[in-house]
């Protein structure tokens, strides 16, 4: 994506937020345990910022895309490359080892992500990473379970 | 005469050879537990703490003396190799650790991590030894708005380490003010952004924050590049021997940066998080070469790492003289004090002179060992770079997740750590710098809940931020430093400017 676009998004995304949140605040009673200060103060002064910090970036780059100026056109035509559904089976894989963690127990379920991790990530001899992967869990298991006590 | 006799005290305990073992053994415990992401000097010194009922005190000590300075060192062994802090005070290493790694100089970076941590925790411990009871009373001086003054000077930080595009460096603070905003309201118990969860009450802890922010962020980053390019492993297997030239090279830096561990840490509620960034900002403020920063400036790391390190030293300083622990290592230090019979506060230093001397002593040899330990270390902790990403980045899942377990017992926090990392790595991706999040996110709560308090115990009155000279002074000091990063700032930006220009124009 161009980083113009980025920049244009990221700018209104931050002004949504900070909206949410300045609505989300208008929500909240007021506490007498407050003694004056209003609990909205802090957090409204926050999302106030954010609104200003996108807005700026919202506004900067519209001036700039309107300018002829060569160097600020190359730079906002600079390409950032996203390869967001690699990422996501990543953030997939680990949602459901942390599901099976919860479920099955360490000891099962650790050399199973390792194995099909260490594959997606690109490691292809399977005997290699079979042998890691329970050895890896071997060693995790001694270390967290057996000498730390931490109960999975 | 009285120093040198409560000194000789102190040495004398040190004539068992089972304190010289245990205080080794401390170090190096200290260093495990400091390198793994997730699991801090607190982590160990609660779990090591019921074990040591049955030694001396002097042994005791000795041994979580050890731990305590091996930790806080350690946490810049995977800042520095797999851009991880292993605890909250070695974040800023990562901004300048892990670029120096990525240009293939790990063993530089970790040799003048622990060489700077050696440093600082020595300077602070001789500072302790000197000034004691004169910076403990500077304890009674802060109140809310000091507090508030010295977290906005935190975050005058954010100038320093937004990178090129300082409103993204903004927004990307007040993104960390707000997710330390989560949970419920220090002051008046009432919970926000919890979206009905009984979990989120709880807030964003500091682990789960921090290993979301920077491993899981690194990892989906990583994950990104599958496929598309052979990976290319710069590795630094070479010993980088100490150099004093390195050190005289920067001296004020190392010197202000001491300082500033040591004075923080002193300061109770502080901690060595906002005393590293302090002392980054100011080194890189300082510099003769700021342009280095960001990219692996050796500068940094020592500014940073000797920081973290003089806090031990300096958080001392309250615990002995004050009975008040300064951060959550201190409050455990502060009850093995009582469960092995002795009452910190003021009357600490006349009650036990040899005990608090023995700290001295014990907090310097501990320093020189957790030194030697991590040099040699420094040899061979490269090796991890060795291990094909393929490989490691699985196992760095595991450790976070393990870590973060380990550090809360809650599968809400392996959710959240997931879910801050998709976040973190998305806005990394449009150009947001994550080292302004985490220091948003680290200071947020001192800043409410010291904003709130002062409004509340001055009747709304704003002035009261700057009623008290302490106050003044460091409301100054954070404007003068922000003034200046904003102009060294815009002046790197419109040389950069120029300079795609001319490139464009070839």
């Amino acid at each position: 994506m161009k980083k113009k676009y980025i920049d244009i998004i990221s700018g209104v995304v931050l002004m949504l937020f900070s909206l949410w949140g300045w609505y989300e605040t208008s929500t909240w009673k007021e506490s007498s345990a407050a003694a004056g200060v209003s609990v909205k103060t802090y957090p409204r002064a926050v999302f106030a910022l954010i609104f200003i910090c996108g807005a700026i970036i919202f506004v900067r780059t519209l001036i700039k895309m309107m300018k002829k100026d060569e160097g600020v056109q190359a730079l906002l035509n600079k390409v950032t490359e996203m390869h967001l559904v690699k990422v996501a089976v990543v953030v997939a894989l680990m949602i459901i080892y942390i599901i099976a963690l919860k479920a099955v127990g360490f000891l099962l379920t650790t050399p199973v992500f390792l194995f099909v991790s260490m594959w997606f990530f690109g490691e292809r001899n399977w005997k290699k990473v079979a042998i890691i992967s329970i050895a890896g869990t071997l060693v995790l298991y001694l270390f967290f379970v057996e000498f730390m006590n931490v109960n999975f | 005469m009285e120093l040198l006799t409560n000194l000789t005290a102190g040495f004398a305990h040190l004539a068992s050879p089972e304190v010289w073992i245990f205080m080794i053994l401390g170090v190096l415990v200290g260093i495990v537990f400091g390198a793994i992401p997730g699991l801090t000097a607190t982590t160990a010194l609660a779990m090591f703490t019921p074990l040591t009922f049955a030694l001396s005190k002097y042994t005791a000590f000795g041994f979580l003396l050890g731990v305590y300075c091996g930790g806080y060192y350690a946490g810049s062994i995977p800042a520095i190799l797999i851009n991880t802090p292993g605890a909250p005070g070695n974040a800023a290493t990562c901004v300048e650790g892990y670029p120096m790694r990525e240009k293939g100089q790990a063993g530089k970076a970790l040799s003048l991590s622990v060489t700077s941590s050696m440093m600082g925790g020595i300077f602070s411990a001789l500072v302790l030894m000197l000034f004691a009871p004169l910076i403990g009373e500077m304890g009674y001086l802060f109140g809310a708005p000091e507090y508030f003054a010295i977290a906005m000077l935190g975050m005058t930080c954010l100038a320093g380490v937004s990178g090129k595009d300082l409103p993204k460096g903004i927004a990307s603070g007040l993104l960390g003010l707000c997710m330390a905003m989560i949970g419920q309201d220090a002051i008046t118990g009432m919970t926000r952004f919890t979206f009905g969860s009984v979990n989120m009450m709880a807030g964003i802890s500091l682990i789960p924050g921090l290993i979301g922010l920077f491993a899981l962020t690194e990892v989906f980053a990583k994950a990104e590049q599958i496929g598309k390019k052979k990976e290319e492993i710069i590795t630094d297997f070479t010993f980088y021997k100490p150099r004093l030239a390195d050190y005289i090279h920067c001296k004020w830096i190392l010197f202000k940066s001491c300082l500033i561990g040591t004075v923080i840490g002193a300061i109770p509620g502080t901690g060595p998080t906002i005393s590293a960034w302090i002392a980054y900002n100011e080194a890189k403020r300082s510099s003769k070469h700021p342009e280095e920063y960001g990219h692996g400036a050796a500068e940094g790391i020592i500014a940073c790492e000797s920081s973290n390190n003089a806090v031990t030293g300096g958080a001392m300083i309250p615990l002995t003289t004050l009975g008040i622990p300064g951060d959550s290592v201190t409050a455990i230090l502060l009850g093995a004090l009582m469960i092995h019979g002795m009452t910190p506060g003021v009357t600490f230093v006349t009650n036990y002179p040899d005990m608090l001397y023995f700290f001295f002593i014990v907090l310097i040899i501990s320093n020189l060992a957790m030194w030697a330990f991590g040099l040699l270390g420094s040899k061979f902790f490269p090796y991890i770079l060795a291990v094909p990403s393929s490989i490691l980045f699985p196992f760095v899942i595991v450790l976070c997740i393990c870590g973060v377990y380990a550090s809360s017992a809650n599968y809400y926090n392996l959710f959240l750590i997931v879910i801050i990392g998709a976040v973190g790595f998305l806005l990394v991706k449009a150009g947001f710098s994550m080292a302004p999040m985490v220091l948003g996110f680290v200071l947020g709560s001192l800043i409410e809940t010291n904003f709130q308090r002062t409004l509340i115990g001055s009747s709304m009155d704003p002035m009261a931020f700057i009623e008290s000279p302490l106050s003044k002074g460091i409301w100054i000091a954070a404007v003068v430093l922000t003034s200046w990063m904003l102009v060294k700032n815009r002046k790197s930006n419109a040389s950069d400017a120029k300079a795609a220009k001319k490139e464009l124009k070839k």
